[in-house]
């Protein structure tokens, strides 16, 4: 319960009975809730700086859930998405879960599966909270880093031993030793072994905003 | 006309001139009876004018041979172009001016060839006397004497044999001939012809001897008698015989041409009194014949009506029944006659139909009910009318058995229920998953609210409002479910139709409880324009409501299939001329082809690729069967609009 402190289940659904049910049996679990009655009024009134997850209505007249769901990745909201549907069919399931959705929950709802599930949400928007905001302290240290420790530490995530770089860049052993010193100090690194993890993380990272 | 024909002819007319060649006045051929006349006038009137010439040929014949003086050429040819000129032209008149008929079917007949019996022989005899009257054969003095013998003779001549050639010739033309077959009618005759030669002896014979005069009457006897029994063929045969028994009295008693000439004028009354009896007593047979044919043309027909048929007299009691009334009732006739007619009929309208206005025209009453003996009651519909019958003034009732009318009604009601039934289930499976989803959303609700309770109530402290709140809410949903489910079950029934008083909006209401999810899923615009003050219908709301329910999904479909953008559906409902409310479903769909518009009613006509095309089909019939008539029209703006406008009932 701890981990649902001050984080926000949003309920999507056009319908109110099943809108104002769910948030019923929500809050009595000691969730706290928030409802919209369509994904535009979601889109209108969600503040981005929000921590929750969203429960959303697949087949709503306007627009379907899953539209809402590709509009928040595109805003690049990072809220897991549970789909709520009467209507589960297979196809919409695997397109739904393709798409990122976290879970897909058929109507009439199981309690247990939706508070597992809301659980499950809230956990993964934990773990990627954290992640997040590592990786984004990280990337603004890297950011101090001269050209030269940049160029080093690319060398280090392929896991070069100094000898090596030394050779490749055409300067000395001890050079690049100094050059490592600043870099660990720099991003604050405690060992080799974590210092090489930062290296792929910042790599890949830059690989996945190049794409 | 045969040579052959001609010869006999001849050979016939002068062996009769032989045979009458008695007291021929001047020795020509002026005697007191010439039956070769009436010989000529029949073949005349058998044959046409062109017998004339045989005529003229057999008259010139017979003179050569039998006159007993020598006759100068041109009065023998003159007295002959007379005779047959006379006699070939008055036939001819008879037989076209006054529809003569050969047979002497009718009386007028008979008395049209004895009226040319008189005048013609008169014209003839005076020319032919004149032309031996300037010959100096006949003296002047004598004209009258001669002209007046030669009248009667040929006049008689042709009334006894004329009639007698024609009938019998009739008589022998019927195939088979009718010869009477019974003893008695046979007997009969020869007793009557027995008599008819006891008179002639009794005349003529030792009783009236020199006075033969006396006891002529005498011969009426035996000739009414077999005029009268045997009409107008016995009659012919009894004036020959009787004319021949006169001339052979004349022979025997060797009688003055005085006494012939008078015996003659009485047998010329006789003959036609006793052929316009005949011929009366014929017609009068016939006449009876054709009435009782036609009786029983009439018996036998309202033997072979379905239809009971009974008359009553004014005191209601029955005077006569055919057939289907003893079937129809289950008994004889002699048990019905006589007996009240309310013991068989009764209905509430019976009063005005059994004493109705009167007049031969039916009147066509409602439905009554038949009651057997047995007290087993059946329906009829009946009909009466006023007739006299022998002057008393009596009603006809006309009776019939409806109950095979009703069943097949009854059947065909059935059937169209079920139909109907059938269609709505289809209707229902087809709306399944729409409904589904209708139904899922309450239960879900009410799930979710009782879940949420149970755990407050696991809680240490008790939040008696939220529980409220959550089981209110709870109530309110399954409440919810309850409406879809009620509507499906209402709109699902089985039951015998019934018809019930009911508001428009109402009917509207609930098929849009039953098409919303359809409508909203498919995010389908429905507007109502339903007019205020609309009056009730009186309607199996079940059924209108199906046919709402039909346009409505119809209108779902066509929009959906032909990716129409911005579908939208229009329900108005309002009031048209005598108070008829007219219901109407309009789309903006591709519309009606003009190929499926013509035939959009016929059963399996469909533009669905599932659908069984029988849903319009049942709809119409639905709307005929309340008094209406479910039309289609093409928007202007696109889509179709189906309408049908039923009657509003009077009443608050």
């Amino acid at each position: 319960m701890s981990k649902s402190e001050n984080k926000t289940v949003f309920i999507v659904d056009d319908d109110a009975g099943v809108r104002r049910g769910l948030s019923f049996l929500l809050r009595s679990a000691g969730h706290a809730v928030e409802t919209f009655a369509s994904a535009r009024e979601f889109l209108e009134r969600y503040d981005n700086t929000r921590r929750g997850c969203v429960l959303l209505d697949v087949w709503m007249p306007q627009s379907s859930g899953l539209d809402l769901q590709r509009e928040l990745q595109a805003r690049s909201w990072d809220l897991p998405v549970i789909f709520i549907t009467g209507h589960g069919t297979i196809p919409t399931a695997i397109a739904a879960l393709r798409a990122g959705a976290l879970d897909f929950i058929e109507k009439p709802i199981h309690e247990d599966a939706l508070l597992g599930s809301i659980e499950r949400a809230l956990d993964w928007e934990d773990r990627h909270y954290v992640e997040a905001a590592a990786m984004a302290e990280l990337r603004k240290r890297a950011a101090s880093l001269t050209p030269r420790e940049r160029e080093i530490l690319d060398l280090v995530a392929q896991a070069e031993p100094n000898k090596i770089i030394a050779q490749h860049l055409g300067i000395s052993f001890r050079t690049v030793e100094i050059h490592r010193s600043h870099i660990i100090e720099k991003l604050g690194a405690k060992t080799t072994s974590e210092l090489v993890r930062m290296a792929i993380a910042l790599e890949s990272a830059t690989v996945r905003d190049a794409s | 006309m045969k040579p052959a024909a001609v010869v006999l002819f001849t050979a016939s007319y002068v062996s009769l001139d032989w045979v009458s060649f008695i007291h021929p006045l001047h020795g020509i051929g002026i005697t007191p009876w010439s039956p070769a006349d009436g010989l000529s006038v029949a073949v005349l009137l058998v044959g046409g004018y062109c017998w004339a010439v045989a005529l003229f040929v057999a008259t010139l014949v017979s003179s050569l041979l039998l006159a007993e003086v020598p006759v100068g050429v041109g009065a023998l040819l003159l007295g002959s172009t007379i005779i047959a000129a006379g006699y070939g032209i008055g036939a001819e008149l008879l037989r076209r001016l006054w529809h003569f008929s050969v047979s002497l079917t009718r009386p007028s007949d008979l008395i049209l060839l004895l009226a040319m019996a008189l005048t013609a022989p008169a014209l003839v005899a005076m020319a032919y006397v004149a032309v031996y009257a300037t010959t100096g054969l006949v003296p002047w003095s004598r004209f009258g004497e001669a002209a007046s013998q030669f009248w009667i003779g040929d006049a008689i001549g042709i009334a006894v044999l004329a009639p007698f050639l024609l009938v019998v010739r009739d008589w022998l033309q019927t195939r088979p001939i009718e010869v009477p077959r019974d003893s008695l009618r046979l007997g009969e005759i020869f007793v009557q012809f027995a008599s008819l030669t006891l008179a002639l002896f009794v005349v003529f014979g030792p009783i009236g001897g020199h006075e033969p005069f006396k006891f002529f009457y005498i011969l009426f006897l035996p000739l009414i008698w077999i005029a009268a029994r045997q009409g107008l063929a016995g009659a012919v045969w009894a004036v020959l015989a009787t004319q021949g028994g006169l001339i052979l009295a004349f022979r025997l008693h060797d009688l003055s041409v005085a006494d012939v000439r008078s015996f003659q004028l009485l047998m010329y009354a006789l003959a036609v009194t006793t052929l316009l009896l005949g011929a009366m007593v014929s017609e009068r047979r016939r006449a009876l014949r054709a009435l009782s044919e036609s009786e029983k043309r009439l018996a036998s027909i309202l033997d072979a009506v379905p239809d009971g048929v009974i008359a009553i007299d004014s005191a209601e009691r029955i005077q006569s029944v055919n057939p289907a009334v003893e079937r129809l009732f289950s008994v004889t006739k002699d048990r019905l006659l006589g007996r009240h007619v309310r013991d068989l009929i009764s209905g509430p309208d019976v009063d005005r139909m059994l004493a109705g206005a009167a007049g031969p025209c039916g009147e066509i009453g409602g439905e009554f009910l038949g009651r057997r003996s047995d007290d087993t009651t059946f329906p009829i519909e009946l009909t009466t009318g006023s007739q006299h019958i022998d002057d008393q003034p009596h009603r006809i009732l006309v009776l019939r058995d409806i109950a095979l009318r009703r069943q097949a009604e009854t059947r065909a009601r059935a059937h169209q229920i079920e139909l109907a039934r059938v269609s709505r289930v289809s209707i229902a499976g087809q709306m399944a998953s729409a409904l589904a989803h209708e139904l899922n959303q309450p239960l879900t609700a009410v799930i979710a609210y009782v879940r949420g309770c149970l755990r407050l109530l696991r809680q240490q402290s008790l939040q008696l409002p939220l529980l409220r709140e959550g089981l209110d809410e709870a109530v309110h949903q399954a409440e919810r479910a309850g409406i879809i489910i009620n509507r499906l079950r209402e709109f699902l029934y089985d039951g015998i139709s019934h018809q019930s008083s009911i508001e428009v909006s109402e009917i509207i209401g609930a098929v849009l409880d039953l098409a919303r999810p359809e409508l909203v899923q498919n995010g389908i615009d429905t507007r109502l324009l339903i007019s205020p003050g609309l009056p009730r219908l009186v309607v199996d709301r079940i059924q209108i409501e199906q046919v709402l329910l039909n346009l409505v999904r119809n209108a779902i479909e066509a929009m959906l299939n032909a990716h129409t953008r911005q579908p939208r559906i229009t329900i108005a409902a309002d009031v048209r001329q005598l108070n008829r409310v007219r219901i109407a479903v309009s789309d903006v769909g591709p519309g009606v082809a003009e190929d499926v518009a013509s035939r959009l009613f016929e059963p399996f006509t469909t533009t669905k690729p599932q659908g069984m095309g029988l849903g319009l089909s049942i709809s119409r019939s639905i709307v005929q069967a309340h008094g209406g008539e479910l039309e289609m029209t093409r928007n202007s703006a696109g889509g179709a609009t189906f309408s049908f406008a039923l009657p509003g009932h009077a009443g608050p």
